[in-house]
């Protein structure tokens, strides 16, 4: 086994120096870290992972050797699927077998074939008494049979003590009878499958205003509006105005008309978000929330549409306000770094200048503001994505992970060629792959796609061009994000990292709150979403199922293993483990570049500078 | 003329071609309870006259425990183990194929089962399925524990819950998870405020002190050498004087 320093070797990646052939880096990923007691002496009656001395860790197949956990299957045997050679456990490779399973004639049951139709979220509603409200249900069906839509038992109306609901086509209408809280079952058929959905409504009653004296609780409070912070734009840029952040303790009405924007006192549009695309110059937005009982609040945004100050040399319209990049691949811009390969630059990697990527963005809108999104691939990720976040930005970013993950909308796979021209033998499906440019998927073959490794010459690839595949040398090459994303639609570790980094970035989430991680043998991402105080940790490898909502995900030690951590500005400053969920009490790895001490004083100076200035110019 | 036979032939062609497909659907009930075990089912239809034979790659969810069929297999995606199927089966002309697996998902919340693959060993054709998702709920014990969040058990995790997830609600209860919400009071007043300039000053005055008692010292030293030098200058002198010691 052969390595070069900063290279992959096997699965592990020699990060700060190679011997003899051998990866020197305190982060080897067969040697766990063990605890130090007081007086920094390891604890020699058991390792870290609580197993005794000179015993077998629960975890196969480590051994417990003087407070040192190490791999030894001859003596703790291999996890499943996986057999013993020569004292490390290797992946059993067994034959497909039959698995047996019912056969039936096709004539007759046709309907085992039927994929069932996909609702999409129905949000709570609130309503007043003896107030209509009227919204619609939008469900997909993959195999475009047509739908129907009832209520339970197949009613079209229904009635109880505390509202009457009645349905017409795809439109529900429901008018409030008494105050309380009500469970209404939406059904859609597409005659052979049924689903269905569930439905919270809240019917308000009235309340007097808090100025008239009555007791705590039984007056209306009046709303909250939050039209977000002031946005910056470009002239025709489709810009969203977010209100999703107003509230009220009542409960604000679900009528299109709680939500008003105005632009020099002129209504431009009602709604919780609404798009409006605005010429050079400076507006001033005015967001009205009106709650049940006619009490407003106001609130007001600017937003700036100048000329671009970032991403000058592309003509991108999705791009973070805070980037060093005006370019995109193949102009060097950024630092540069290597990961696998060497980057052209940081903004040649994650190319959050790029316009060949504001599909993918755009995809995301209409999935956030609730606009059909046609494509049934997409369905289940925006589902997802509106059931799950809060703001229009976190669903955005929500809808991206997800797609990156089962649902493989824009990248499908691992791409194991990768592997097998750099020759690593754990990662490659079979051995006549290696130092070969296979296997490819579907859309890859016969597209030329090199591979010109052999065992005595090995360097890591590069992407040389979009139209003549051919050029691109493919041995574990960090991929640029529109290549990953548009040509290849598959990758390795880096390459969904990169690909999530920028795509987040592209929304707008800030340079400190989108993050690609290299770890010691593997890459993922963080993320702080919208209104979170801490980080997120996610991992789309290979349509991984890696975003786990307030936890971290399986698979992986996550929280340990993290080194460096970049985005589209170069090589950033990592969080520390307490700032990112989950793993808050994971000891952090010795070698991970953290300017948490320095940058906590700086902010705090800088804190106190600019208060200090403002107080003296008041 | 022509032109209408080729399209209608054209038409009959792409029907019997439609008709022929290869089809992939899998299904599964909709939500299950924690530690329950969820059957998945993968129907696959050969529409032709003749015997297929396929392969078929099912690749499960990171965090289930695998009941049937017991044998599984491991690959690498990176540092990612993946656990997934690999089966080959024969199906009859003109049949659906049923092969079902049962596994038990060890976390709460929606799982998603991605596309299965299956590939026509006659052609190398390959298909996919549909993609699945299902629900895993909480068995709720009024604790909500490490595992659950308001999102995976809302009966357990109220709003305002220390649970990773930050649920904006103004409901009078200040979620800790989030760095910004209605019912969290966010103090203007940051402690460093008083803390640093107190620190410079307190700097300064043992500076201060320091360098005073240091001048005070040499001042000392200075004084004690004046009078040692004026003392070695009398005695001196006294040496000189030819009257002393009389």
């Amino acid at each position: 086994m052969k390595c070069q320093n900063n290279a992959w070797v096997e699965y592990s990646y020699c990060q700060e120096s190679c011997s003899s052939g051998q990866c020197t880096t305190s982060t080897s990923p067969t040697t766990l870290t063990v605890p130090v007691t007081n007086g920094g002496t390891p604890n020699q009656e058991q390792c870290q992972d609580g197993t005794l001395s000179n015993q077998c860790s629960i975890t196969k197949p480590y051994f417990c050797s003087n407070g040192n956990l190490i791999e030894n299957c001859n003596a703790c045997g291999c996890p499943t699927g996986k057999e013993c050679s020569n004292n490390a456990c290797i992946i059993k490779v067994g034959e497909p077998y039959d698995p047996g399973g019912k056969e039936e004639k096709k004539e007759g049951n046709e309907n085992l074939l039927n994929i069932p139709p996909i609702i999409s979220p129905i949000g709570p509603k609130t309503l007043k008494v003896s107030q209509e409200i009227e919204f619609k249900v939008n469900a997909i069906d993959s195999n475009k049979d047509p739908l129907t839509f009832s209520f339970e038992n197949n009613e079209k109306r229904i009635l109880t003590s505390l509202l009457e609901c009645s349905m017409l086509e795809n439109a529900v209408r429901c008018k409030g009878l008494k105050e309380g809280e009500e469970i209404i079952k939406i059904i859609v058929s597409d005659s052979v499958n049924n689903v269905e959905k569930l439905m919270e409504m809240n019917i308000l009653k009235e309340l007097p205003s808090s100025d008239i004296k009555v007791a705590a609780g039984l007056a209306n409070t009046a709303p909250v509006a939050d039209a977000g912070s002031d946005i910056t734009g470009i002239p025709g840029q489709k810009i969203i105005l977010d209100a999703s952040k107003s509230y009220d303790k009542e409960g604000l009405l679900s009528i299109q008309e709680t939500y008003k924007w105005y632009q020099n006192n002129e209504l431009i549009g009602s709604g919780k978000n609404i798009e409006k695309t605005f010429s050079i110059g400076n507006y001033n937005i005015k967001l009205v929330v009106k709650d049940s009982e006619n009490v407003i609040s106001e609130d007001e945004i600017n937003v700036i549409i100048k000329e671009k100050l970032s991403c000058k040399n592309t003509k991108t319209t999705y791009y973070p306000e805070d980037t060093i990049c005006n370019n995109k691949w193949p102009i060097k811009e950024g630092s540069e770094f290597k990961i696998n390969s060497l980057t052209e630059g940081s903004c040649s990697l994650f190319e959050v200048c790029s316009e060949d990527l504001d599909p993918i963005i755009e995809d995301s809108i209409k999935c956030c503001t609730e606009k059909e999104l046609s494509d049934s691939n997409k369905i289940s990720s925006c589902n997802f994505a509106i059931e799950n976040s809060n703001t229009l930005k976190n669903c955005q970013a929500v809808y991206l992970i997800k797609s990156l993950g089962r649902e493989a909308v824009y990248m499908e796979g691992y791409l194991d060629a990768e592997m097998c021209c750099k020759g690593v033998e754990s990662l490659c499906p079979k051995e006549s792959y290696l130092y070969s440019a296979q296997p490819l998927p579907e859309n890859l073959k016969n597209k030329g796609l090199k591979c010109s490794n052999n065992p005595e010459n090995n360097p890591n690839g590069i992407w040389k061009s979009d139209t003549n595949l051919a050029l691109n040398e493919i041995a574990l090459s960090d991929v640029p994000a529109h290549a990953s994303l548009n040509i290849l639609k598959s990758g390795t570790c880096v390459d969904y990292s990169v690909s999530a980094t920028t795509l987040l970035r592209k929304v707008g989430f800030s340079k400190d709150d989108v993050i690609t991680i290299e770890a010691s043998n593997h890459a993922y991402n963080l993320i702080r979403f919208n209104l979170d105080k801490k980080y997120t940790l996610f991992d789309m490898t290979g349509n991984n199922e890696g975003l786990k909502l307030g936890k971290v995900p399986q698979g992986y030690d996550y929280c340990q293993n993290i080194i460096n951590c970049y985005n589209d500005n170069g090589k950033i400053d990592c969080p520390s483990n307490k700032e990112i969920i989950g793993c808050e009490n994971v000891k952090e790895n010795i070698g991970r570049s953290t300017g948490v001490i320095g940058g906590k004083i700086k902010n705090i100076i800088l804190e106190l500078f600019e208060k200090i200035k403002a107080e003296v110019l008041r | 003329m022509k032109a209408i036979i080729y399209l209608i032939m054209l038409l009959m062609v792409a029907n019997i071609a439609l008709a022929q497909e290869i089809k992939v659907v899998k299904e599964s009930v909709p939500e299950i309870g924690l530690n329950e075990v969820i059957e998945i089912k993968i129907h696959i239809s050969n529409s032709y006259s003749m015997e297929k034979e396929f392969t078929i790659e099912e690749i499960l969810p990171q965090d289930v425990m695998v009941i049937a069929p017991e044998e599984f297999f491991i690959k690498k995606n990176d540092a990612l183990e993946l656990k997934y199927y690999e089966w080959t089966t024969k199906i009859s002309p003109n049949s659906i194929k049923t092969i079902m697996y049962q596994i038990r998902p060890l976390s709460l919340g929606e799982y998603s089962l991605g596309s299965t693959e299956v590939i026509d060993k006659s052609d190398l054709r390959s298909y996919s399925s549909n993609i699945l998702t299902f629900n895993v709920k909480c068995i709720p014990n009024n604790k909500c524990e490490v595992n659950e969040n308001i999102n995976t058990c809302p009966e357990d995790c109220q709003s305002g819950a220390k649970d990773g997830v930050c649920d904006y609600k103004a409901d009078g209860i200040c979620d800790k998870d989030c760095d910004y919400e209605p019912d969290c009071k966010k103090s203007n007043f940051n402690i460093n405020y008083i803390t640093i300039p107190l620190g410079v000053i307190i700097l300064i005055i043992i500076l201060f002190i320091i360098l005073s008692k240091i001048f005070k010292k040499k001042q000392e030293n200075y004084k004690k050498e004046e009078i040692k030098t004026d003392n070695s200058n009398k005695s001196d002198a006294q040496e000189r004087d030819p009257l002393k010691g009389l």
